[in-house]
């Protein structure tokens, strides 16, 4: 049963996730905004297309982005979606987890490079620095969720968080909580580090890479770039909500709220501010290390 | 020309048979292995035991992978004098190198470790009409003789606590005495030489960048693992290791660790980025081992087993990917006739299998799943996890408050670092590729198979590492002298059943998208280049523009010289721009410092003053000192 809700809750949440974002952003806007299921639509269009490849490409402008797709699929597998059950998880998943995500990135940022075109350059450069600064607070942050339990597993971490971690060491939750949010930010390169709206290349990160991709495999990036996406909002829905009902269903929408929360904050995000300069951007980093470091140190008790 | 042929096929057969043999009795279980020489001066002796029979696994794989290489590297014709050299000492370096791992004496010991070193010199000086060459031999010459000195150090003074030049037994010595902690400086000062360790490592780069490839490779792959080797098997003598020898092993880990990427990252040449990653990777080496020897003091055993599995898995493993990773180098060097990565490009389609083998380690070395590299520093992670649950004493939680993070960080840039490899040397398109003779593109069947059984290691220790579940036991029983069963500790089952899952969904993906859509796919023109009519290999993205902003992050430490010259007026005369990355400890410190010392004790130079009757002078006094203090000795 938990295994059949997660499963709708893949197929289902990062769409709406999606879709709530640009529903926020309409609203702040004054306009109507795009049809709810709008994501759905465009890939389907996007399958029915021919795909169109530059000669300068190899093998693996084709291969990266199926690793991509694949690495996606393979997080998803361990994080848990509803309560505290994933569908497989053993000692050690919660690197297991980051490392898969920087093989879909590698192969992603690969993917683009084959092109040769400087364009892509830009984008794969600024895409490679940027996770990787993030990568000391994504690790700093899952150490403080992994805290005292034994077995380094996401099942048995988000397990040992409850309200009553949040009371005695609530400060250093907040922490973790906002630098995760920040690498959300960063990791599926929204405002205030990348506009995923803007099409000039000079000023996009994730969006200039995938330029020379099209059809289905401009729909393939866009589905690991949706999952991606959820499967970070999984991580802080049951770091800000670890809460747990006992009933699968009370847990599945309260688990869509978490959803809805934080996809209304990106929303409002994305509403109100501007992007920051792009040579701002690792120093921002550098504190969202020192945010998530704090936090951690403050978790330790 | 055919009895050549012969000549050296007789001696590659040779050279395999042995280390098959070798490689045999060593991992074989059961097999023990004495030899106790009586020598003038001292018996030598040497035995297999668990952390031996470990490093024998790369030393034999590896050390043949390369010999094989030079076969390409160096053909048949033209390369006489090369070949002399190599085939003389390539095999005494290898010979050295595995009896430096079975001594069980330190005079033998320090006999092998010589041969290896000045081997590895006389290999490093093959290309000797070169002058990066000859600087470079002659930084490595003498820093190779001072390491020596220093382990020389370190061996008198076990022989002072011990009153035996045999290796005394694992766990056998007092950590906490004065002697015990000269061992202790004079081993990681000595052996880290060797090994690389920041800010030690100043002979590293340039002798990596400018010796032959299939040096390289076993320099960066082998002998400078002989340095770890050295320093694990020294401080396993003691029983109670103090936290802090942990602790500093592991900040020295830290630091090479990040540095060490950092300075990869602002290299133009690739052979010497590639000799930065091995600084690197000797970080993580390190880290791994002092989180080991601190788990150790503290009573930590997770800890324990997870670091010194960890670390010396990733002995293994840096040894595999390093070594082809040099070895792609090489021929990548010599399709495109440049060591600048600037200037290739392209070079994807023209050698697919040296891209492929390459791509493999690079992935691995960025400690990707599913790769070799992955698994070690999943060891390494699993034990800093560890210490969260485990303890709440100050230093450890310090330890992997810094650690992890900077784990992560150092696999960041690395895998940073390797996109701007890849992309530079192998994708896009190169117009300067077609005046290139088709020769120069040739993949020979020695190419073939010394790039492809390291990168067949890679996958398949990344998929299984299971397979090395008892080698790694035995070796940490001769570290711990306890027997640890490392399924307890480590998800081997799990791991190798997800990655299996990993492929299972990559090879499905790519069926189903070759059955659904391969019709419709279209390779329609070049990639659009902003419409220029004539453009060149520098219209891409260079390796360079790429690393750019990392470069700018880490400047503080890079310290990067620009030397440009702008545009200026409405007819701008020609510009150029160039920027060069020193080496922060030997341009910046060491050098100088001995520019300063060199002026300061020059008026000494005036006793050397070429004056025969002078030295016989000073040979004289010598004596008759000497005599004098030989007769108030006896008085």
């Amino acid at each position: 049963m938990v295994k059949i809700l997660s499963l709708i809750s893949i197929l289902t949440a990062p769409v709406f996730i999606f879709s709530t974002i640009v529903k926020v952003k309409a609203f702040f806007a004054g306009r109507k905004g795009a049809p709810f299921f709008q994501p759905y639509y465009d890939l389907i269009k996007l399958f029915k297309k021919q795909i169109t490849i530059s000669k300068d490409t190899s093998i693996i402008f084709i291969l990266g982005t199926i690793v991509t797709l694949t690495a996606s699929i393979m997080t998803l597998l361990f994080i848990p979606i509803i309560a505290n059950d994933s569908f497989f998880s053993f000692n050690g998943d919660i690197i297991f987890v980051a490392y898969m995500m920087a093989l879909g990135r590698f192969f992603m940022v690969l993917a683009a490079l084959d092109t040769g075109s400087s364009f892509e350059g830009m984008g794969s450069a600024r895409e490679a620095t940027f996770s990787m600064l993030s990568e000391p607070a994504l690790f700093l942050a899952l150490m403080a969720i992994v805290g005292k339990s034994g077995l380094i597993s996401f099942e048995n971490s988000f397990a040992q968080i409850s309200p009553n971690l949040w009371m005695t060491s609530g400060i250093g939750f907040l922490l973790i909580a906002v630098a995760l949010f920040i690498i959300i930010l960063v990791e599926n390169s929204r405002i205030p580090i990348d506009d995923p709206n803007t099409h000039l290349e000079l000023t996009m990160i994730h969006e200039v890479m995938i330029l020379d991709h099209s059809g289905p495999l401009l729909g393939i990036m866009e589905i690991s770039a949706l999952l991606k996406m959820f499967a970070f909002i999984s991580i802080i829905v049951h770091v800000v909500f670890p809460f747990n009902f006992n009933n699968i269903l009370a847990n599945f929408l309260f688990y869509y709220f978490g959803m809805l929360t934080v996809a209304v904050v990106i929303g409002i995000i994305e509403s109100t501010m501007a992007r920051i300069k792009l040579k701002k951007i690792p120093t921002f980093q550098i504190i969202v290390v020192v945010l998530a470091g704090i936090g951690m140190f403050l978790t330790l008790e | 020309m055919t009895q050549k042929i012969k000549n050296q096929g007789i001696l590659v057969s040779l050279f395999t048979a042995i280390f098959t043999y070798v490689f045999i009795v060593g991992v074989f279980p059961g097999y023990n292995f004495n030899i106790r020489i009586n020598t003038f001066f001292c018996q030598a002796s040497g035995q297999i035991d668990g952390l031996s029979k470990f490093f024998l696994i790369p030393l034999s794989i590896i050390s043949v992978c390369a010999f094989l290489y030079s076969f390409y590297y160096f053909p048949e014709s033209g390369h006489k004098k090369e070949w002399t050299i190599t085939s003389i000492f390539f095999p005494l370096m290898t010979f050295a190198m595995v009896m430096i791992v079975l001594a069980k004496n330190l005079i033998m010991l320090l006999i092998f470790w010589e041969i290896m070193a000045v081997s590895a010199f006389f290999l490093l000086i093959t290309e000797h009409k070169h002058h990066e060459v000859r600087d470079a031999a002659k930084l490595y010459i003498i820093l190779t003789h001072f390491c020596t000195f220093l382990i020389f150090v370190a061996s008198i003074l076990i022989y002072k606590y011990t009153g035996s030049f045999d290796f005394p037994k694992a766990g056998s010595l007092d950590a906490n005495t004065t002697l015990g902690i000269g061992i202790f400086i004079f081993t990681l000062l000595g052996f880290g030489i060797k090994a690389g360790i920041l800010p030690l490592h100043i002979w590293l780069p340039s002798a990596h960048a400018n010796a032959p490839s299939s040096v390289s490779a076993i320099m960066s792959g082998l002998m400078i693992k002989m340095g770890v080797y050295g320093i694990i098997r020294f401080l396993s003598f003691f029983n109670n290791p103090p936290l802090y020898w942990g602790l500093i092993i592991f900040a020295a880990g830290i630091t090479s660790g990040i540095i060490g990427v950092v300075l990869a990252i602002g290299q133009h040449d690739i052979k010497r980025l590639l000799a930065y990653h091995s600084i690197e990777n000797i970080g993580i080496i390190l880290m791994g081992f002092g989180l080991g020897l601190a788990g150790m003091s503290t009573g930590n055993d997770i800890a324990m087993v997870l670091g010194f599995t960890g670390s010396i898995f990733h002995i293994l493993n840096h040894a595999t990917f390093k070594s082809l990773l040099f070895l792609g180098a090489g021929a990548i060097i010599n399709a495109s006739g440049t060591r600048q990565m600037d200037e290739m490009g392209g070079l994807g389609k023209k050698i697919p299998f040296t891209f492929g083998t390459f791509l493999i380690a690079s992935a691995s070395i960025s400690g990707l799943p599913p790769f070799n590299g992955f698994v070690s520093e999943l060891f390494i992670y699993l034990g800093m996890f560890a210490i969260i649950s485990k303890s709440s004493l100050l230093p450890l939680n310090f330890l992997q408050l810094m650690g992890i993070p900077a784990l992560a960080l150092i696999g960041g840039l690395a895998s940073a670092c390797f996109l701007k490899v890849n992309s530079a040397v192998f994708m896009g398109s190169n117009p300067n590729l077609q005046n290139t003779p088709q020769s120069k593109f040739q993949e020979p069947f020695s190419l073939k198979i010394s790039l492809g059984i390291p990168a067949l290691i890679c996958v398949s220790l990344g998929i299984f590492p299971y397979i090395l579940k008892s080698p790694l036991e035995d070796a940490i029983y001769t570290i711990t002298g306890h027997h640890f069963d490392l399924i307890r500790y480590f998800p081997f089952k799990e791991l190798s059943m997800f990655i299996a899952i990993f492929y299972v969904l990559l090879i499905f993906g790519l069926l189903v998208f070759k059955l659904i859509f391969k019709n419709k796919i279209e390779y329609a023109e070049e990639t659009w280049g902003c419409g220029y009519i004539k453009p060149n290999h520098k219209f891409r993205y260079t390796a360079t523009s790429f690393a750019e902003i990392i470069s700018g992050i880490f400047n503080f430490i890079l310290n990067t010289h620009f030397h440009r010259k702008e545009v200026r007026g409405i007819f701008p005369e020609r510009v150029y721009f160039k920027s060069h990355v020193p080496d922060v400890f030997l341009d910046n410190t060491i050098l100088p410092f001995f520019k300063f010392l060199g002026n300061i004790l020059s008026p000494i130079r005036k006793l050397q003053a070429g004056n025969l009757n002078l030295y016989l002078l000073y040979k004289l006094i010598a004596i008759v000192s000497l005599v004098i203090y030989g007769v108030i000795l006896i008085w």
